[in-house]
């Protein structure tokens, strides 16, 4: 479904991507990992078309989309959960969650079925919730564009272990749905529970891909790269 | 009382042109230094339209439309490549702008003073108190005030409205949730000319047209965006308010430090918030 080949990009003069290549197949759960400065935010950026880069090739279903505008990209179909939520704070919980809505299985009722909290605080500001609240407002918003790929930006950043867990249950519950799913995270239980596939980024290359069962007991690879000891 | 009331009309004036001046520059980054331009443009074609057909009722609806064509023609031909290059090549752009838009205003028009007579059902006077105010500035404060609800409203109550005030916030990530950011870059941009242009026509009757006139407006606007906080309407609008009072009060009472109050007045809300009134901090 998504095929990143060997991408190259810059911001300035700082070459962040050195021929970054990752894929993800209808239904699967990617996770990407590494150690801050790696270069994975970047590569969601560069997917989403905020980046453009300077070489190497973004396939979406098989046609090339990078350069195209966001939101020409996020009109095929990829959502985003972005690094540090990203809500719009000059618009209410309700404002936000519809703010890209497009037609799909997902609707604001299925998303507030999901968050029953987020409908008691509908007319709240949005930067008024609770960090868990405002990260499932974040994931809410992106389903409701309807995308059949979720990119996830260090979902669990900054959130209690307790909210952490939550998420976990989230992000399983959407996988269950079928919905393809990158998520970088720097929490590594998390995404050896959720992904089908785990890739480890590097110095913005993917040094390594295996099952998240082969990772759990690569001790050098965690070693080397996740500074896991 | 009375100067109260022109504090009031003029501070309306300069809220209809410093919140297109404010959501420009909080949705689009752009500082728009020919915003003035705009306000002498639309005072113009408000002349000529006036003039030609008689009504300054189809002037106030017509030349804020042909300068909000202008302005969306020069936020997509010039603006638009500029945007990857970061604010200093658009201030640039649009401080030549200024240069264009007063030859071409000379050109066209001349360098006279010239001004047009409120229309008939505006024309007297009323008993306020123990003094009379002209109709036509009770009329520009009660515009003003509609125009600022009317505003808010749709920026509080549409879709559009929503996608506006995301974007001051956060116009990178709008664009990733599918909205077409460049549409209502240019939108935005139409519109804060537009508004521009309408406060041109209303002033003409009142301070009269000269080439010079947005060069000059345009440091009041910016002052009073600077007061009220960058990209938003409540901002703007306390902005005028305070500004408006301030600089009639002191062209009334000291009129030889009218400019050193409303520098004064800008040096002390930046004291004590400097984000504005409304502002909020950069990110």
């Amino acid at each position: 479904m998504l095929e990143v080949d060997a991408i190259h990009t810059f911001y300035g003069e700082s070459h962040v991507l050195d021929g970054a290549s990752l894929e993800v197949s209808r239904g699967q759960v990617v996770a990407l990992l590494g150690r801050n400065g790696a270069g994975k935010t970047t590569l969601v950026r560069s997917i989403i078309g905020f980046e453009r880069p300077r070489r190497g090739r973004i396939a979406w279903e098989g046609a090339a989309i990078q350069g195209q505008p966001p939101y020409a990209i996020a009109r095929r179909g990829v959502g985003l959960v972005p690094q540090g939520r990203r809500l719009f704070a000059p618009l209410s919980v309700a404002e936000n969650l519809v703010f890209g809505a497009r037609p799909g299985p997902w609707t604001a009722d299925r998303v507030y079925a999901l968050f029953p909290r987020l409908r008691e605080r509908a007319e709240q500001g949005a930067t008024t919730l609770s960090g868990g609240e405002q990260q499932m407002l974040a994931i809410g918003r992106a389903l409701l564009t309807n995308p059949r790929l979720l990119l996830l930006d260090e979902p669990s950043e900054g959130l209690a272990p307790l909210i952490v867990r939550e998420l976990g249950r989230v992000l399983a519950a959407l996988k269950g749905e079928g919905l393809a799913m990158l998520v970088v995270e720097q929490n590594l239980p998390l995404a050896l529970r959720v992904a089908d596939r785990v890739n480890v980024l590097s110095r913005g290359r993917v040094v390594y891909h295996g099952s998240p069962g082969e990772l759990a007991t690569d001790e050098d690879v965690k070693r080397r790269y996740l500074g896991i000891q | 009382m009375a100067q109260a009331l022109n504090g009031l009309e003029y501070g309306m004036l300069l809220f209809l042109l410093s919140v297109g001046l404010t959501l420009i520059f909080g949705m689009l980054g752009v500082v728009n230094l020919a915003h003035g331009s705009f306000y002498a443009l639309g005072a113009y074609a408000g002349i000529a339209v006036a003039v030609f057909t008689g009504s300054f009722w189809l002037a106030l609806c017509v030349a804020p439309l042909v300068v909000a064509g202008v302005g969306a023609a020069i936020e997509r031909s010039c603006l638009r490549p500029l945007y990857a290059r970061g604010p200093n090549a658009q201030v640039l752009l649009t401080f030549g702008f200024i240069y264009v838009f007063d030859d071409l205003l000379r050109w066209l028009w001349g360098s006279h003073v010239r001004s047009v007579a409120p229309p008939a059902a505006l024309a007297g006077v009323v008993a306020l108190g123990p003094g009379r105010f002209p109709v036509y500035r009770i009329f520009v404060i009660l515009f003003g005030l509609a125009v600022a609800l009317l505003l808010w409203l749709a920026l509080e109550r549409t879709r559009l409205g929503a996608i506006v005030r995301a974007g001051v916030w956060d116009a990178e990530m709008a664009a990733g949730l599918g909205v077409n950011v460049a549409r209502v870059f240019t939108a935005v941009f139409a519109a804060g000319a537009g508004l521009a242009a309408l406060a041109g026509v209303v002033a003409v009757p009142i301070q009269a047209a000269y080439p010079g006139m947005g060069v000059e407006i345009l440091v009041r606007t910016l002052i009073v965006v600077v007061i009220g906080g960058l990209g938003s309407l409540e901002g703007s609008l306390a902005g005028s308010l305070i500004l408006g009072q301030a600089e009639t009060f002191g062209k009334a009472w000291l009129p030889d430090s009218s400019m050193f109050i409303i520098y004064g007045v800008m040096a002390a809300v930046l004291l004590l918030r400097p984000t504005g009134l409304f502002g909020r901090a950069l990110r």
